[in-house]
């Protein structure tokens, strides 16, 4: 029996195209032009987010322009050592983490690099590491990792 | 349906509706939220629950919008609730938010509905092209057009209807638009501006169809003991209802919304209205498209079945004059269509006008009854609500 018959190929023909928001831009913004990390505080909660945020959720303040330089350092809370890829292949290790940057209050995901005969374990300090500020598009990504201190 | 207690709307906020905003869809939610709380002095920690409305996830392009859009919506270690009906969904999530306090579970719920449609690339219509049958329609390559054309043809040939007597529908609601501050697509269009314009699928014409849209809008809903406490003016909510049909469009009679006839009756036997076309003040039905408004009317049992346009011709839903204002708001071909806010919309529409605080919008002669609705689903499904004031 032709496979037609029983089985028909689709997709959902979309694409999306999102906005990093009036306080995302903030964030990423800072991180372009001078490699730098601003959040925002709520005075009322007094709790710090970063990246940048319109509203408190706690309180649902405006707190867009309470501006709060947060790091560059943290401390990292969790750690794991990745062996798949997003397609579920095999690849080289990485590390990966949770960072809770010195005067925020909320906690960032990225890559962690490790260092020689060093494996990052929760509790270590991680500063961040920068490409190059000419290569530097306004993303996460402009930090290449967070580096052991 | 019997409520357990009565509820109010005792606040609302929107912002405006635009065709490409900069906010995330979180902003966009938080902003409605924070000015409904703020037009009735409510802090964030006076509210029990959360209900959120979107529509789907693709439009702002995330799994999970509904978790997504928990904490802009004043939802963080609260009880939350996301609901969906697509086009419904506007008005069905403050029919879940009744539901929160009717039943006693909570003094105060807020409603939020958010969509974000230009995330959606090349057009929104992308995520619209998969609710057809894999193998029955979407070898045809339909878009979403072809059910309303169709569906306008049938109504038009039903009831012998011309294009004529549905397009003064869009030249009313832009017009009424004009007076809205959230208005995307309001203009002081003509008859025959409308009948110009370009024929998208016929007899559908361009300035027949609503706007893709990105906003927000919210309510803030209350038991009768907290209502009183909040507001002198509480906007009561006395019926809800909502219904679906087959999801198979094509074996509908597409000349009638049957499901939204049964929706309202549900309503209207809450609120005890039994002649509708008396008592009730004024009606938001959901116009997407111009006959909708027209289809829906008669639906909410304000019409007799193909009457609503001489109803329109004669002048009855004129916003100043006539006897039972339809879309006074501007309606969706007015104010624009971010999906499950514009339903959002028209209840907040509804609580203004109930409280005489509608602006140059406001139906004279002090309306005390009105009704809301909104459509969608796989065009199945029937949500309203009767809002009164005593």
């Amino acid at each position: 029996m032709p496979a037609a018959i029983t089985r028909v190929k689709g997709k959902i023909p979309i694409e999306n195209s999102y906005t990093s928001g009036l306080a995302g831009e903030k964030t990423l913004k800072a991180i372009k032009e001078h490699g730098e990390f601003i959040g925002t505080s709520c005075p009322t909660c007094n709790w710090t987010y970063f990246p940048a945020r319109m509203f408190c959720e706690r309180c649902f303040s405006r707190i867009l322009e309470n501006d709060k330089s947060v790091g560059p350092e943290g401390t990292l809370e969790a750690v794991s050592l990745v062996n798949i890829d997003q397609s579920g292949k095999k690849t080289k290790p990485y590390y990966v983490g949770l960072i809770k940057l010195d005067k925020a209050d909320t906690k960032l995901l990225h890559h962690i690099k490790g260092a020689k005969g060093l494996v990052p374990r929760p509790g270590a300090r991680v500063r961040p590491v920068f490409n190059s500020p000419d290569k530097r598009r306004g993303s996460i990504t402009d930090i290449l990792a967070f580096e052991l201190v | 349906m019997k409520p357990y207690r009565k509820v109010a709307i005792v606040g609302a906020g929107i912002t405006k509706f635009i065709h490409k905003a900069k906010e995330t869809p979180k902003e966009l939610a938080w902003a409605a939220a924070k000015m409904t709380l703020e037009s009735c002095n409510m802090k964030l920690s006076d509210v029990d629950a959360v209900v959120h409305g979107t529509a789907p996830d693709a439009f702002d392009g995330v799994h999970m919008k509904g978790e997504y859009l928990a904490e802009a919506s004043g939802g963080w270690n609260k009880p939350y609730l996301r609901c969906y009906v697509g086009g419904g969904t506007g008005v069905f999530a403050p029919a879940q938010a009744w539901l929160h306090i009717a039943s006693g579970a909570f003094d105060t719920c807020l409603a939020v509905c958010e969509e974000k449609m230009s995330n959606c690339q090349p057009h929104p219509q992308g995520a619209f092209l998969t609710i057809f049958d894999n193998f029955l329609e979407r070898p045809l390559k339909p878009n979403l057009l072809w059910i309303f054309s169709l569906e306008m043809n049938r109504y038009m040939s039903t009831y012998g209807l011309k294009i004529e007597d549905i397009a003064p529908v869009s030249v009313k609601n832009k017009n009424n638009a004009l007076d809205h501050p959230s208005a995307q697509a309001a203009e002081p269009v003509t008859l025959q501006d409308v009948l110009n314009s370009e024929i998208m699928a016929w007899p559908v014409h361009r300035l027949m169809v609503s706007p893709t849209s990105d906003g927000a809008a919210a309510v803030l809903l209350a038991s009768e003991e907290k209502a009183r406490q909040i507001t002198d003016k509480p906007v009561w909510i006395e019926g809800v209802g909502w219904n679906l049909d087959t999801a198979y469009w094509t074996n509908r009679d597409l000349c009638y919304p049957q499901y939204v006839e049964k929706a309202v009756r549900m309503a209207y036997e809450m609120a005890d209205i039994k002649e509708p076309k008396k008592e009730i003040h004024i009606a938001e039905p959901y116009d997407p498209f111009a006959y909708k408004e027209l289809h829906h009317m008669e639906g909410l049992l304000l019409c007799d079945k193909g009457k609503a346009p001489e109803d329109l011709a004669l002048g009855r839903f004129d916003r100043q004059k006539g006897s039972l204002p339809a879309c006074p708001s501007g309606g969706l071909l007015g104010v624009g269509n971010p999906i499950a806010a514009a339903g959002m919309m028209k209840v907040c529409e509804l609580f203004w006008q109930l409280r005489g605080e509608a602006g140059k919008r406001q139906v004279p002669g002090q309306p005390k009854k009105a009704v809301a609705q909104a459509w969608g689903d796989l065009m199945q499904v029937g949500t309203v609500l009767v809002c009164g004031v005593n």
